[in-house]
Order: structure tokens, then sequence, then C-alpha cells
């Protein structure tokens, strides 16, 4: 590699600034499209096959493969490297404030396995949060490959987040700005040139390996009537309310089990897991759908399409949070987590403004990737 | 769930993109934004930080502390907190063992003095070293003090009517810490290479 680096080294500036960003949106799309591949994978072999099984194969099937996943996942990042716990959003604005955007090859190793245990093996999470630090921590250590000092990698890092949010959701445009208004707090950063193009090779490598269909179903909306948009303030302002309760539950949550000593750190991932595990099991049996579980798109997909609105609330209740209650799966997953857990839960409210407007017919989700039988 | 993303994460663009490009429905836009909007509103009058900021802060790793501000009023409205020194070395007893015993150990211009946990003064190292050659009691300077609560452009002030551009940061009566003029210009030194990435 460092025959590699001096060759870089040669080329004029500008011109190895551009390279080494194009490289650096490539790596952390495949970064992306990788862990997001690790997921499904993980996600059908367990839990999507033993639903075709027995009642008591599948019971005990997911039982085991949460309490596994679970202690792994943690065992992961409270032995080996403390450093990968947490959502992964704010462990890698840190680096990037703090550590000039240096993320360590071994962090992002156990990352991505960690978050394949977790998110592949259940527990009610997204893939955002470690799909953005997998993909930044691979850029910044390929850039340290490159011959970029330690002290230089605040553009690798904020491209290769790019990417890897692009690339997880196929979402180049909001990976732009989230990376310039989360992780870089400035719009008008020097950096918005790398980012866009991180981010749009992030978009290529996702649609060259998966697709590019939108991460979820939703009936075609033809146009909204006045009627719902005096509907729409209403139904943000519900929304946001029941995200600041998700907030302050998750943190309260979180501050207790990071305080609690009866158990081996490493374990206590193993609390969120048998809730999810108790949650999935029951929507499972009522309503057949395994959304609780893993990602759960096709089924938000069917939620927003207003179908099966028998499971629908307790399903959106179970995934989130939901006041009331206030210990349910998403929040329980992180506050047991401490900083253990690979990602945070994704606060994923109804969409209440959709249902007001006219619906025709449906878009094509990703077809190649079914994340639920 | 745009607006339920807006004010968890309070990054109105991306809530709005993101919820954009993940459905591929453009006449979704106008009412995203609305959306957006009032969840900002609602954000900001219910938390002081957006999720990720208080996961860091519950570890103990303040984003004030390291992000570099905006613009010169932002830096001075920073609380001193974030560059002041909260272990400085003090001077709890002015017998002349321990003053020669600091001041070699120390290379220090200037020297809070505490008595009975209070702040009595600062001692300059030039006046304790004459002290020290002349067998008599060091003549203590009025300490310039500021609280924590001040910014950074209320503590530059203080410190540059101070004599050495020296401060002592109270807490309530007790000295916690100090600042010096050195250390104001070495923060601002290190706001300029961090900001040019």
């Amino acid at each position: 590699m460092s025959i590699l680096a001096r060759q870089f080294q040669r080329l004029p500036e500008s011109s190895r600034s551009i390279l080494l960003t194009a490289i650096y949106g490539l790596a952390g799309g495949l970064a992306a499209v990788s862990f997001e591949l690790g997921i499904n994978w993980v996600y059908l072999s367990t839990f999507v096959a033993l639903s075709h099984r027995t009642l008591t194969v599948f019971l005990l099937g997911t039982l085991a493969v949460v309490v596994v996943c679970s202690l792994g996942g943690g065992w992961l990042m409270f032995r080996v490297d403390q450093n990968a716990a947490g959502s992964g959003i704010p462990q890698l604005k840190f680096a990037f404030w703090q550590d000039f955007g240096l993320v360590r090859m071994r962090t992002v190793l156990v990352k991505f396995c960690a978050g394949l245990l977790h998110v592949g093996g259940g527990m009610s999470l997204g893939r955002e949060g470690p799909s953005v630090f997998i993909a930044g921590g691979v850029a910044s250590e390929l850039s340290g490959a490159l011959g970029v000092p330690k002290q230089r990698r605040h553009r690798p890092a904020a491209a290769g987040a790019a990417a890897g949010l692009a690339a997880a959701f196929n979402t180049p445009l909001a990976a732009i700005t989230f990376v310039l208004e989360e992780i870089v707090h400035d719009l008008n950063s020097p950096l918005v040139g790398s980012v866009i193009l991180a981010s749009v090779l992030g978009a290529f490598a996702v649609h060259a390996i998966i697709g590019k269909n939108p991460a979820f179903l939703l009936p075609q909306i033809e146009g909204a009537t006045w009627r719902a948009y005096i509907g729409v303030p209403l139904a943000s302002a519900f929304a946001s309310v029941v995200g600041i309760a998700f907030q302050r539950a998750t943190l309260r949550l979180r501050l207790f089990s990071k305080n609690w000593n009866g158990l081996p750190r490493w374990t206590h991932p193993l609390f969120g897991g048998l809730t999810v595990w108790m949650f999935g099991v029951a929507i499972f049996l009522w309503s057949g759908h395994l959304g609780v579980f893993g990602l759960g798109y096709d089924d938000l997909s069917a939620l927003l399409h207003g179908e099966s609105r028998g499971w629908s609330l307790p399903l959106s209740w179970a995934r989130n949070g939901f006041p009331p209650w206030p210990a349910t799966a998403g929040a329980a997953v992180v506050a047991s987590s401490l900083r253990s857990f690979s990602s945070a839960p994704r606060p994923v409210a109804p969409l209440p403004a959709s249902s007001a407007m006219s619906s025709r017919s449906p878009t094509m989700a990703r077809p190649s990737l079914p994340l639920s039988g | 769930m745009s607006a339920c993303l807006s004010a968890v994460v309070r990054a109105p663009f991306t809530s709005i993109m993101i919820v954009f490009e993940m459905t591929h429905q453009f006449s979704l836009v106008p009412a995203l934004m609305l959306g957006a909007l009032v969840s900002e509103a609602i954000s900001r009058g219910l938390t002081t930080h957006n999720f990720y900021d208080e996961v860091l802060a519950q570890d103990g790793n303040v984003l004030v502390h390291v992000i570099p501000p905006r613009d010169l009023r932002s830096w001075q409205a920073y609380p001193v907190s974030a560059i002041a020194n909260f272990r400085p070395v003090v001077v709890n007893n002015l017998a002349p063992e321990n003053l020669r015993a600091v001041l070699k150990k120390n290379q220090f211009k200037r020297f809070p003095v505490v008595e009975c946990e209070l702040l009595a003064g600062c001692l300059a190292r030039t006046e304790a070293a004459a002290a020290l050659a002349e067998n008599r009691a060091p003549v203590l300077e009025k300490a310039a003090v500021c609280k924590r609560s001040h910014t950074i452009g209320e503590v530059a002030r203080i410190l540059i009517e101070a004599p050495g551009g020296f401060a002592v940061l109270l807490a309530g009566d007790k000295p916690a810490g100090i600042i010096t003029l050195h250390d104001l210009l070495r923060a601002q030194e290190t706001l300029a290479v961090r900001s040019t990435h």
C-alpha cells in the first residue's frame, strides 16, 4: 500500500482530491451495501426460515437466535472493542470533531459483525447508524492507506458517511443534507463537493448491486386537498411529540442501564432482545407478520397501504416504543444496550397525513430483497 | 415519519429529503416541508439538544467543547468552561519551603492563592521569588475573577484589564479553575486549525 500511497502523492493536488473522494465514495457505498446484504442474509436464514416451520420450532428457534445474537453482539462490543458500541452516528460525529475523522479498522470490523448479529438477529433497530459509521470508518482507514495523515481524515470520514447513507437507503440527496446538517454542522461547508461526489457514488453502488427502487412501498399520491394540508400540522405535531417522548424514554432507560451493575455489561443487550422477542412473537402469532424483528420495511409498506389494519397499530407500538408503553421494544432495546448495541432504534411514526391524501396504485419497492416471509 | 425524525434528529432538510427519496413521491414534498416546520418548532421548544447529542452528553462527550464556532459572535457566546483550566496549580501555603517547591516544580507566572478554600489573591512569580530572597511574606495581588456562567466574550474583557492576563474562575465563592490570555489565544488557534479541516 505504501507504493500506492506514494503514487497518489505524486498526482496534482486537485486531481488527487477528486480521485481520493471517488474512492472513499465507492468504498463507503460498497461497505454499506455489504452490511445490508449481510443483515438480510442473517434475517432470512433465521427468522424467515423459522417462520415456515412448526410453531414450537419457531418459538424455540427465534428465542435461541435472539439470545445468541444479543449476547454475541454484546460480547463483541464490551469485550473486543468498546469503541464500536452505540448507534454509530454520534460516535462518528465525535470522531469527526475530536479525532480529526480518525476511525480504527478494528472498530469498524467489530461494528460490522455486531451489527449483523443485532440487526439481522431480530433486534428492532435500524441499519442507518451502523451503515454511516462503517462507511465513514472504511473511508477513514482507506485514506490512511493512501497516505492521508491521521489529522486530516475529516474529508474521508464525511465522504464515507454520505456514501454509506446514500447506499443504505438509496437516498443520495438525504445523505448530502444529513452529513452537512448532522455531522459537519454547516450547510455551507467546504466539504460539500466531496460529500456530493461520494453520495452519488454510494447511490451508484447500491443501484448496481441491489437496484434503484425505493426503500418501501407507498401508495401513489396524486395530490393533496386543502383538508389534507390542514391535517398535516396536527399530524406533524402529534408525531413530533411522540418522537420527543420516545427520545426521553430511551435516554432515561439508557442511563438506568448504564448505571446498573447487577450483571456484566455485555449481557445487558439480552434484556432488550428478550423484550423484542416477546413483542415479536405476540405480533407474529396474532397477525402472521414478522415486522417487529429486523428491519420490517415490507410490513411498513403494507401498513402505509392500509392493509391489515388490525395489526398495524400494535406493530407500530411494539416497533417504536410509543406511549403509553414507555418500556416497549424500541426504547428497551437501546436502554438495555447502554452503549452496547450497534444501532439506534428508528423512531418511525405512522404517516397520518398520507391517509388524508388520495391514493392510487402502489409504487414498487426493492423486490430483490424480501425482508419478510 | 418526517416530522418524527425531524423532532428527534433536528435535521429538517434531511427529514424532508429522506422520506421523499424513500418513497419516490414528489407530491409529498409540500406536506413534508410543512411537517418539518412544525416539528422543528416543537422540538426546539421541548428539547435542548437532538438525540445524538444527548447520547454523547450522557457519555460525557459535550460537543460544544470540540465543535468550532461558526463565527466570532458564536465564539464569544461560548461558555468560558469550554477553554478554562480546571486543574490549576494552587498555592495553599505561603511558607517559604512550600513556595520554593512550587516555584521549582512549575514555570507559571502567576498562581491563585487559596486559604480555607476561599480565594485569597494572586501570587506573581516575581513577587514570590523576591519575597523568598528578602526573607519576607509575599504580597498578594487582587485576583481578577469570573464566574463559570460567563461567556468567552465577557471573560476576554476581564482578562484585558486583569494584571498579567490572569483570572480565577469561581464556582460560588470557591475557586474552581483559572483562565489566562494564553488559554484564550491557544483555543482560538486550535479552532482556526480545525475549521480549515
